[in-house]
């Protein structure tokens, strides 16, 4: 690249919907890297998951050209568009890794919201500079200025730095890109020194193989280059380069602080891993980049291959889908009831229905999936602790000294109203109270210490319930605590079914077992003989439903010379019955292995 | 409502959409000359609309019977002139309402069979008959012609009942229809009842099967029971959508299927089929055919055939029809061909013939289906045996008398067990 083209990387972040997917939009637009006819809303949401949820599930990065209008030096500006949502924060702490800088998005009528505090202090620590924006300045409700004042009081940033801007309609937008080149500093890194290139992502193409995205710390890339993934210590020849801008460009080269894509016949797709550092094989590196702290999966649930899914086709979608979403794990598992299939871990419960309705889209699979769970430690009577991910890993209770569970500190910030709700419901859900702090005189922020499994389910929709839509949730890992927690088995017909156990509290084992009884009685459908259905503590049966017999299934009309129309008519009813799994002679529904998932409050 | 004149409309419009399509058809089947057991016609005209009913039948519309008939005689050509002249055992003329035709027009249909069916085989002939319908001179020509079983459709024998699925016969006209029939000679007689009518009691319910039982010579050979079906598409679903009525509770349904059950065997008939009740001996051969993997040709718009391993149904459309047999280069006015495979084919055959009182005779099975379906259905039917609701022996599968009213969800795992 020639030497007067200065680079700046920066990310988006902000609470969910206060407007990145727009700004990038404008961005684009501005910088000419799209025309308007072009643009369709929220462009770098291109996943149709993204478009139809209206939400930034993956980061995506692009590289756009800018020259400033005052001086007319020229810019190359790669900017990466980060998810909102909490489930998705590794995203944001992956673009963070890449980027020299960041813009704090905050929604002018919402003002500070838990994301926004957590994303700051992530992009402090990572030792970014910050440009604080304050987006949506068009609504008539918006308050910019306070919304600047609140930015100063909560996260210590400069409420007269901040940039006003509307990501709708453009105001403010030649304004913010000044401030970008002249505010952001340049990447450090040296096109002469060995090669470093960080994997920030992938993806795998049927035709070409792993499309691997990089982030060039050192060095350059060059087309014909042989590369070594320095982790796994492979090389490959590069065939083809290129930068997103946004339409896919190829290129000669891609030097140090730019950012790209190298394909290069990568057909074994456990060859790339995230986080990777890719370095020319002939003048090798000598250490590898830091790369990304592993995430924490803290839900866990079965996928199970369902009707018409083969074991090993469910197995070769979730490879795929890992290199595209490495925050997701997988190992094999069986079920008396279901059969092979895999236990998988994710961020949280929004990550695990995007992760199985990709597979569904993307790879045609369709998944049997069990209740989700958080994980536990437990500790043996001869000392060793041990996690584990499922209740039935549970060791005999004999062999049984405690169980922990994980707990969290719940940043929950509210109208100052709803505090005596917030904290009902945080008790209801054996939160111990830490602190309140205002950030203006009628909003706070609360800090409760909480299981994890207390929150994880429906905390979110019922906090969003008793504050009207204006409380908002961050929450990050404190640890294992032990608590009075028993395993609940679920007995169908009388066998216990192991993908249905659960760890609950003792306190609330009643109320949950017999939720979840009357909700499998409801997805359970009436056999030729009466059905059981039960919860158990130990031996103690806690709850008990049965259901009825059939009585009546029989189609009695005359078909006159049509038989197929009966044949397709059963077949159908087949059909559905394929969604099923055989459990001794009782037929489960799929959907009824979420059952578990009834709070029971 | 919907009134005759709508679905008229409605008809024409439709063919105007598909002819616009320019709409093929599908062309028969290679196979040569096919003995086949059995000829089914349909004739798609009633007098009005039922509202429960999902048969291919136009209101009025009868100023077309005579292009009809010319169009039958020019499909029955062309099937004779690619199968070979059918000699079949059994004839069946459903609809629609064949006696809605007037003696003259029936006496036409009767020839056009004779022309192109050798009868020489023919054991049972049937014409179904609506009880407003049906009269002395048309049974004289009915008769004439060799037919010997007459299909009633009586259905309830309680007015309001009739009123509510929008029959336009009284029920004084049934016993009349009976005795026209055997005045005239018809021996074998069947009734079509239904049972779960909106507002249906089990009294109304006795009552109706006591009529139906009293009715001339000694009572119907044959009996059909239907429940009734809320099919999409028809008046009586639309009305059960807008909150018309509501259907009648499971429990009475049950009761009133087991009534039939125990009345008719007390009364001396076996059910020898789910909803099929006959005398020893006059079980309906026809639909015996049909259940046990027989061969039809079928003639009329919507008539559904199978000859030879291939299913196909002609045009549900009298326009499409009439303008398929055209004088000038008639074609067959086939539709939904299809072939099934062994496998398929056995499915379906197993689902029927599990129906069927006597049970599915292994031997008898594979002689039609070319496969032993005792390790399928033994595999199958094996928790169900446990259970009581299926018996199986060394030669046969089945269903037991308890069985019967919760029969499709036992034969969902038979229809794709091969
Ligand atoms: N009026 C107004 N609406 C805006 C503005 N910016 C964004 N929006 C709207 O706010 C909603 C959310 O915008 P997005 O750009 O998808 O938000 P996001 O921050 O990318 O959301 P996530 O990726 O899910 O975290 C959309 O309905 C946008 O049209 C703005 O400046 N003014
Ligand atoms: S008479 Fe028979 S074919 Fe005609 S509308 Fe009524 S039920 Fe349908
Ligand atoms: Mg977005």
């Amino acid at each position: 690249m020639p030497d007067d083209i200065l680079i700046r990387n920066f990310c988006i972040i902000a609470h969910i919907d206060h407007g990145k997917s727009t700004l990038a939009d404008r961005l684009l637009e501005r910088t000419g890297a799209i025309t308007q006819r072009e643009m369709n809303a929220q462009f770098l949401d291109d996943m149709d998951l993204e478009k139809e949820r209206g939400i930034t599930i993956k980061a995506s990065a692009v590289t756009v050209s800018y020259t400033h209008p005052g001086t007319g030096q020229k810019y190359m500006l790669n900017l990466i568009d980060t998810p909102g949502h909490v489930d998705f924060h590794y995203e944001v702490a992956k673009a963070l890794q890449a980027c020299e800088g960041a813009l704090l998005l905050c929604d002018a009528t919402q003002g500070v919201q838990a994301q926004t505090v957590a994303n700051a202090y992530a992009a402090i620590d990572a030792d970014l500079e910050i440009i604080p924006v304050i987006n949506k300045v068009d609504l008539p409700s918006a308050r910019p200025d306070a919304v600047a004042e609140e930015m100063e009081q909560v996260l210590g940033i400069d409420a007269l730095a901040c940039v006003p801007i509307s990501a709708k309609t453009g105001i403010g937008i030649d304004e913010l890109l000044k401030a970008i080149a002249e505010k952001l500093p340049a990447p450090a890194g040296s096109s002469d020194a060995p090669l470093q290139a960080l994997i920030f992502d992938s993806k795998y193409d049927d035709y070409r193989g792993v499309v691997v995205y990089v982030r060039v710390i050192n060095g350059r890339l060059i087309r014909g280059q042989k590369i070594r993934m320095m982790g796994k210590n492979t090389i490959y020849a590069i065939t083809d380069l290129g930068k997103f801008m946004p339409k896919a460009k190829p290129v000669e080269s891609i030097g140090a602080g730019e950012v790209g894509f190298i394909i290069a016949n990568i057909k074994t797709i456990q060859d790339v891993t995230i986080g990777d550092t890719v370095t020319d094989s002939a003048a090798p590196a000598a250490e590898p980049l830091p790369g990304y702290r592993p995430p924490k999966q803290m839900v866990f649930c079965d996928f199970y291959p369902g009707a018409d899914t083969e074991y090993t086709q469910l197995r070769d979608a979730l490879e795929k889908l890992r290199l595209n979403d490495s925050s997701f794990t997988f190992e094999p598992e069986t079920s008396d009831a279901l059969g092979f299939g895999f236990r998988c871990g994710f961020l949280g419960l929004l990550h695990m229905e995007i992760v199985q309705e990709r597979l569904e889209r993307e790879h045609k699979i369709e998944v049997i999936q069990t209740a989700p769970t958080v994980p536990y430690e437990v500790v043996t009577s001869d000392g060793t602790v041990k996690m584990i991910d499922s209740a039935s890993e549970l060791p005999d209770p004999s062999a049984l000294l405690e169980i922990r569970e994980p707990m969290i500190r719940a940043s929950i910030i509210v109208p100052a109203k709803n505090i005596g709700d917030v904290s009902k419901l945080c008790q209801d859900r054996r939160g111990v109270y830490k602190k309140t702090e205002f950030i203006t005189t009628d909003r706070v922020i609360i800090e409760y210490e909480m299981p994890l499994a207390e929150v994880i389910f429906d905390f979110f929709d019922k906090l969003k319930t008793v504050t009207q839509g204006y409380g908002t949730l961050d929450y990050d890992l404190l640890g294992f605590k032990v608590d009075d927690l028993v395993k609940m088995d679920i007995l169908v017909a009388g066998d216990k079914i192991s993908a249905l156990s659960l760890i609950v509290h003792k306190t609330k084992a009643d109320s949950r077992g017999r939720a979840i009884i009357k909700k499998l009685k409801q997805e359970i459908s009436r056999h030729l003989f009466e059905i059981s259905i039960q919860a158990a503590v130990g031996s103690r049966v806690i709850a008990r439903e049965t259901v009825s017999a059939l009585r009546k299934d029989v189609t009695s009309k005359c078909y006159g010379g049509d038989i197929s129309r009966k044949r397709k008519l059963l077949e159908k009813q087949k059909e559905g019955k394929k969604r099923m799994k055989q459990v001794g002679r009782v037929e489960i529904p799929q959907k009824a292995f979420m059952a578990i998932l009834e709070p029971g409050d | 409502m919907t009134t005759a004149a709508d679905e008229n409309r409605l008809e024409r419009r439709l063919a105007q959409a598909d002819s616009a399509a320019g709409i093929s058809f599908a062309a028969l089947p290679k196979t040569g000359p096919a003995p086949v057991d059995a000829v089914y016609v349909h004739v798609p005209f009633c007098s009005t609309k039922c509202h429960y009913c999902d048969f291919y039948s136009l209101a009025g519309h009868l100023d077309e019977v005579d292009a009809y008939l010319d169009a039958l005689k020019r499909e029955a050509a062309l099937q004779v002139h690619h199968f070979g002249r059918p000699r079949p055992e059994t004839i069946f003329i459903g609809g629609g309402t064949p006696t809605l035709l007037n003696p003259a027009e029936l006496e036409r249909l009767m020839a056009i069979l004779h022309e192109s069916i050798d009868m020489s085989r023919l054991n049972e002939f049937t014409v179904e008959a609506n009880p407003n319908t049906f009269d002395a001179p048309r049974a004289r020509v009915l008769k004439a012609a060799g037919v010997n079983r007459i299909s009633c459709g009586a259905q309830s024998f309680v007015k309001s009942e009739l009123q509510t699925l929008q029959r336009d016969h009284d029920p004084e006209n049934v016993p009349l229809a009976f005795e026209i029939a055997r005045a005239a000679g018809i021996e074998n007689l069947n009734v079509d009842l239904i049972f779960g009518i909106p507002g249906q009691t089990l009294e109304s319910w006795v009552y109706s099967l006591d009529r139906a039982l009293a009715l001339a010579g000694g009572g119907p050979d044959h009996l059909s029971c239907y429940s009734l079906i809320y099919e999409s598409n028809t008046a009586m679903t639309a009305r059960l959508n807008r909150g018309e009525f509501t259907p009648i509770d499971e429990d009475l349904e049950l009761a009133l299927f087991e009534h039939v059950y125990r009345r008719l065997r007390d009364a001396g008939y076996q059910r020898y089929e789910v909803s099929n009740y006959a005398r020893p001996g006059r079980e309906c051969r026809h639909n015996l055919h049909y259940w046990k993997g027989g061969q039809w040709l079928a003639w009329g718009p919507s008539a559904a055939a199978h000859v030879a391993g291939w299913r196909w149904k002609n045009v549900t459309n009298l326009t499409h029809y009439l303008a398929a047999l055209q004088e000038k280069d008639p074609q067959v006015p086939a539709t939904q061909m299809e072939r099934l495979s062994t496998r398929r084919r056995a499915g379906e055959l197993a689902v029927f013939w599990l129906r069927l009182a006597e049970g599915l005779n292994y031997a008898e099975f594979h002689r039609i289906a070319g496969l032993d379906a005792r390790p399928v259905l033994e595999r199958v039917l094996k928790n169900y045996a446990e259970l009581g609701f299926v018996s199986l022996t060394p030669t046969a599968a089945r269903l037991e008398e308890k069985a019967v009213v919760v029969s499709n969800r036992i034969l969902t795992d038979v229809v794709d067990a091969f």
